[in-house]
């Protein structure tokens, strides 16, 4: 019984190192990804399009990493509840901090507020970069509505044998301007 | 997207008749806000684009159609990346 749970101490000691090994990188993670998205504004702001095309390979590829280390934590997490006899269902981290010796668990939770202050800012800024491009995105459609309207308008001249005419439809009327 | 969309944001070159590239250059040039980029009225650039002149409306509709794509793509990546982000705060609980 003794070596047991001196075997789980271990077991346990290993899985907080690997737990505060993920958190370190959740963190690099997040700090990556709120300079993508400060890129990403700039981009959009500025009207950078190819910069901008860049930068949502770039993220996508950043928020598939941060998901895969939220998945390998959520499991860490969750094993160590187990480990601690915590609630096994339960991933998330408060519940298990609750449950640890004050030292790693003030180290874990000095890690997981960082990510957390950096996962705030970064979707502070995604809700700006959204509005941004919500707002280019109708201004594109509607010129490209306009520009279709002028094509349609000129084959439907040509159906009917009239002659093309040249004056400018809806200028500075309907159409947002930039 | 229809048929005619899909050829004139895909192939603008098959679509653009003789008969509106007037049209489309004499807009290009009224619209310097919209279409040129917004430091530059002298009617050379499309959103911002110095090498696609307002005398090519092939050209500024094929960058049109680029610059669409783009803002599409990153608009639906920052949808997306919120629900991401929401899900990783709820998964810490309540430190």
């Amino acid at each position: 019984m003794k070596s047991e749970s001196l075997f789980d101490l271990e077991t346990i000691q290993e899985q907080l190192t690997t737990l505060e090994d993920l958190l370190v990188k959740e963190f690099r993670a997040c700090q990556a990804l709120q300079a993508l998205t400060k890129d990403e504004r700039q981009a959009l702001a500025s009207g950078h399009i190819e910069e901008l095309t860049r930068l949502v390979e770039r993220k996508e590829a950043q928020l598939d990493e941060m998901g895969d280390l939220e998945n390998n934590r959520r499991a860490l997490v969750q094993e160590l509840n187990r480990s601690c006899n915590l609630q096994p269902d339960s991933a998330t981290l408060a519940d298990l901090l609750g449950a640890l010796p004050p030292d790693p668990a003030g180290r874990l939770g000095r890690l997981a507020e960082g990510i957390l202050t950096l996962l705030v800012d970064v979707r502070d800024m995604t809700h700006g970069n959204r509005a941004i491009a919500s707002t280019a995105l109708e201004r594109a459609d509607a010129i490209q509505t306009f520009l279709l309207g002028l094509y349609q308008q000129q084959g439907d001249r040509r159906a009917t044998g009239e002659a093309p005419e040249l004056t400018l439809p809806a200028v500075g009327g309907q159409l947002p301007r930039a | 997207m229809n048929e005619i969309e899909r050829d004139l944001f895909h192939d603008p070159g098959l679509l653009i008749t003789p008969g509106i590239l007037p049209r489309l250059s004499e807009f290009s040039r009224e619209l310097p806000g919209l279409l040129h980029s917004a430091t530059d009225n002298e009617g050379t650039g499309l959103l911002g684009d110095p090498e696609i002149a307002p005398e090519n409306p092939v050209a500024w509709i094929s960058q049109l159609a680029e610059v669409t794509r783009a803002y599409e793509a990153a608009h639906q990546l920052v949808q997306s990346e919120d629900e991401l982000l929401g899900q990783t705060m709820a998964s810490f609980g309540r430190l």
